[in-house]
């Protein structure tokens, strides 16, 4: 199996979110906005000169300070989340956008308001952005006025054009980006596969945490390298990552140094989904806000848990998955329930499930050896049964 | 006449009385349905556990006298009324019956000839009537793999459901209150019961004009739903009788949280409580709502122009700022007789005492829209945070609170969420807080003596208090029920 290369072209960028192209970008003049969900829609943040950056709180060692602020019964993304923002770790923002998503990252950013973190910049804003929990055509337009809100927002704070006209264009720069993004994700379709779960993980993040034109060029090139090859090398199975939010690529590459090839990704910061075409037709923010809800592949989507079990059935055939890893993190309620629903439907269905729960941080990392490794030899097992009664 | 009758007597009256009311309430259920009500008991061990019903009466009259034990008396007999009489409806009728969550309104329901049957019922009855009934349902939750750290309310209800343990229906209506983790334990609960569910989305930003037709337009989905899924049709008559009996028992438990504001206080802890839990979210709209208010209404006047406090010794006035513990629910009268302090307003009761605009249809559905998009747990738990702090200043100030308590229930994510900041807060402000850590339906988790032992150390090193019963501080109620 190709194994972590050192010099993959986004490796730099997994680390702290001010890193060496948003730092480039800022002294160039950008904004960078930071937004805490899948849930904000990227292209509303890529007006004029802003441009988004998920946040993340890698390398947080302690959360002492959140722990004092929200406990330590919030999941450890958030605390960690909140720790970094009293360490004035983001710093370097214009603004923050955390969605009504769950209880916990809707607290982080209330948090993060109320406490006035970011009172010396007089420009900084924080936005909770009103997002429904099922689908109907009034929520969208809700939503849709809601977007327009943020537009209007960051338009006073940042005199960027927030027409429909700029939005629009704004989308088609998004889909093309992102059409270069899934291009290289089909590339774990083949067969034989030709990237690994690990390198995509880290594409996935870089395009979340970089303004995505300085990425475009490295990814082609990417792309151009990764069709050269004769494959990834061996591997046991073929595994689906189904689950909470997870930015950590070094969770993927411990799994796969256990011999799993990740082939889908099916969490919060994966790409599946999340790489289909924004529709350009029509109103842009009714179709940003219809685009986020009906992509939005998390269990707070309160209406929607039997589309997320046949979408999850649909990718283990689309990407011929031999099992699912379902991870949640610790504290977090809605994964703890969807996991057992998803998990009942994925098993119902013959499907090998193993479920995993963690913190944000990659931590007990031996004892996640030993699970994914039990995992696979499970599955192989069932195989070799299999092929014995055939 | 009835100032002649000596006061012990006349309290061993109120105990003997309301003894006797609750087991007929039992009684009549099992003569209503005698067939339903024994399958139940064979087949349903919390069905045992309300049998336990008087338990909880005495627990609630223990060492209270006056006004306040018959305040608190009524409350959990209207209690057991209301609950009795619902699950005498949704054992005679599965095929009328539709399951709500317990944020969900039910006069819309009711409105339409149908019954509801509040999921979360069994839960937090078995909590109330028994401390450890809770625990084979959570057992059974986690077993089926559920985290052990989510909220004991969703726990055992889930184990319930798991347990096949719930009364049969024949739709189901949730919403997005109060939490995540209730509303995403619904995509299971429909997966296992198999019954269809229309759930109700409630915005992040409620307080806004456009809010309201964006809700009402869902209230409408959810009667196109029932008219659906059920032989319910929607009587707007009914409905505005169901919403005018509402609005009289508002007026008089408004004016008894004016009467409360006096110093000293007329009334305290779980009458208050109870009575606005059940009768006004739960059982809304009913004859023995009315007439349960206005009682209670009456002796919180008689106290206050006797100016007599609710009980004896009160020497603080405290607001109790998050769920009460539902498995420690003697905790109201334990902290008064053990520590003097009077719970004069919670945070489940405090907020919206609107009136329903009865004039038309319309009206009548935004008043009803109005009234759950406001309620405590939405404004609290789901809105922004000011709406928490906001509320929580405003009863300070019109209760005239010496302490607030706050419960940290541990499963609560969004409660919890901001506890550093009501810390912060109350700490600029000088008001006195003391904060003690519980799970609500749990006592495996912090024992009711971890819950006084915290409060007990808050009173001694933070209040300088001296304890009127130091009796009460540390005993041994691990197996009470």
């Amino acid at each position: 199996m190709v194994q972590s290369d050192e010099k993959f072209p986004f490796n730099d960028l997994m680390g702290d979110p001010f890193n060496a192209l948003v730092e480039k970008a800022v002294s160039d003049g950008r904004i960078p906005i930071g937004y805490a969900c899948s849930l904000i829609p990227e292209p509303l943040l890529s007006l004029g000169k802003l441009f988004p950056v998920r946040l993340r709180a890698q390398g947080i060692v302690g959360t002492e300070q959140a722990d004092y602020y929200m406990t330590s019964f919030i999941c450890s993304f958030s605390r960690s989340v909140l720790e970094k923002a009293i360490d004035q770790g983001y710093d370097f923002l214009g603004g923050l956008v955390v969605p009504a998503s769950c209880d916990h990252i809707r607290r982080v950013g209330q948090n993060i308001d109320t406490m006035g973190l970011y009172d010396h910049k007089p420009d900084f804003f924080t936005y909770i952005l009103d997002t429904p929990c099922k689908i109907t055509e009034s929520l969208v337009q809700w939503l849709a006025r809601d977007l327009r809100r943020l537009g209007d927002v960051m338009n006073e704070k940042y005199q960027v054009y927030t027409g429909p006209e700029a939005v629009r264009e704004a989308i088609k720069k998004h889909n093309e980006f992102y059409a270069l993004v899934s291009e290289i994700g089909e590339l774990r379709k083949t067969y034989p596969t030709l990237i690994t779960g690990t390198e995509f993980h880290k594409i996935m993040v870089a395009a979340r945490v970089a303004p995505k034109d300085m990425l475009l060029e490295p990814l082609k090139a990417f792309l151009k390298e990764a069709r050269k090859r004769k494959g990834v090398g061996e591997h046991r199975a073929r595994l689906m990552i189904l689950g909470s939010i997870c930015d950590n690529p070094p969770y993927t590459e411990l799994i796969e140094e256990q011999g799993g090839l990740v082939v889908a990704d099916r969490y919060c910061w994966g790409s599946l989904p999340g790489l289909e075409p924004i529709p350009l037709e029509g109103d842009p923010y009714e179709n940003l806000a219809r685009y986020t809800l009906e992509q939005c592949a998390c269990p707070r989507m309160m209406e929607r848990y039997k589309n997320r079990i046949d979408y999850a059935l649909d990718l283990v055939k689309e990407y011929r998955v031999d099992g699912v890893i379902v991870e949640n993190m610790k504290f977090c309620d809605m994964w703890g329930y969807e996991l057992m629903t998803i998990g009942d439907g994925l098993r119902n269905a013959g499907v090998p499930v193993v479920r995993i729960e963690r913190e944000y941080p990659l931590t007990g990392q031996g004892q996640l050896r030993t699970r994914v490794q039990a995992f696979i030899e499970s599955i192989e097992g069932k195989q070799e049964l299999a092929a014995l009664q055939a | 006449m009835t100032n002649m009758i000596p006061p012990a007597l006349r309290d061993e009256w109120i105990k003997y009385k309301y003894y006797w009311l609750n087991q007929s309430y039992s009684s009549k259920m099992a003569s209503a349905i005698p067939k339903q009500t024994m399958v139940t008991l064979l087949t349903q061990p919390w069905m045992f556990d309300m049998l336990k019903s008087n338990g909880q009466h005495r627990r609630v009259t223990e060492g209270r006298s006056g006004g306040l034990l018959e305040a608190s008396a009524l409350a959990y007999s209207k209690t057991s009324k209301a609950i009795t009489q619902m699950l005498t409806n949704t054992l005679k009728y599965p095929e009328r019956t539709v399951l709500v969550e317990n944020m969900v309104p039910p006069e819309i329901v009711w409105a339409m000839g149908l019954n509801t049957f509040i999921v979360e019922l069994i839960a937090r009855l078995l909590a109330l009537m028994d401390q450890h009934g809770v625990h084979r349902y959570m057992d059974i939750a986690e077993n089926a793999g559920l985290p052990p750290d989510s909220c004991g309310l969703n726990r055992c209800t889930f184990g319930t459901i798991v347990a096949d343990a719930l009364p049969k229906g024949i739709a189901m209506i949730s919403s997005n209150l109060p939490c995540g983790g209730g509303m995403t334990s619904y995509a299971k609960l429909e997966q296992l019961s198999g019954l269809p569910t229309y759930r109700l989305d409630i915005p992040y930003n409620f307080k806004e004009d456009e809010a309201m037709d964006v809700f009402v337009e869902d209230m409408m989905g959810m009667i196109a739903f029932l008219e659906e899924h059920t032989s319910g049709h929607m009587d707007w008559n009914k409905l505005r009788q169901i919403c005018e009996n509402y609005n009289r028992a508002v007026e008089f438990e408004a004016e008894t949280f004016d009467l409360l504001s006096h110093d000293p206080a007329p009334l305290c802890g779980d009458c208050i409580w109870q009575s606005h839990y059940v009768y006004q979210n739960a059982y809304p709209g009913t004859q023995d709502a009315i007439d349960m208010f206005r009682r209670i209404n009456e002796i919180a006047r008689e106290n206050v122009k006797a100016n007599r406090p609710a009980f004896d010794e009160m020497r603080y006035r405290a607001l109790l700022w998050n769920p009460p513990v539902n498995c420690y629910p003697s905790i109201w009268n334990w902290i008064e007789r053990a520590w003097g302090v009077g719970i004069i307003m919670d945070e489940e009761t405090y907020g919206y005492m609107e009136l329903i605009d009865t004039s038309s249809n319309e009206a009548m559905l935004k008043s009803l829209g109005r009234k759950q998009m406001w309620a405590p747990m939405a404004r609290h738990t789901r809105g922004p945070m000011e709406n928490f702090f906001s509320d929580l200043w405003k009863a300070v100030e019109l209760f005239k609170a010496d302490m607030v308590i706050f419960p940290a229930h541990v499963g609560c994510k969004s409660t919890l969420g901001i506890i550093g900041q009501i810390r912060d807060e109350c700490r600029k402000r000088g008001i006195n807080l003391c904060v003690f850590d519980y799970e609500l339906m749990d006592s495996r988790v912090v024992t009711r003596q971890g819950i006084r032992d915290q409060i007990n150390d808050y009173m001694k090193n933070i209040m300088k208090a001296q304890p009127l019963r130091p009796d009460l501080l540390v005993f041994d109620d691990s197996n009470d029920w």
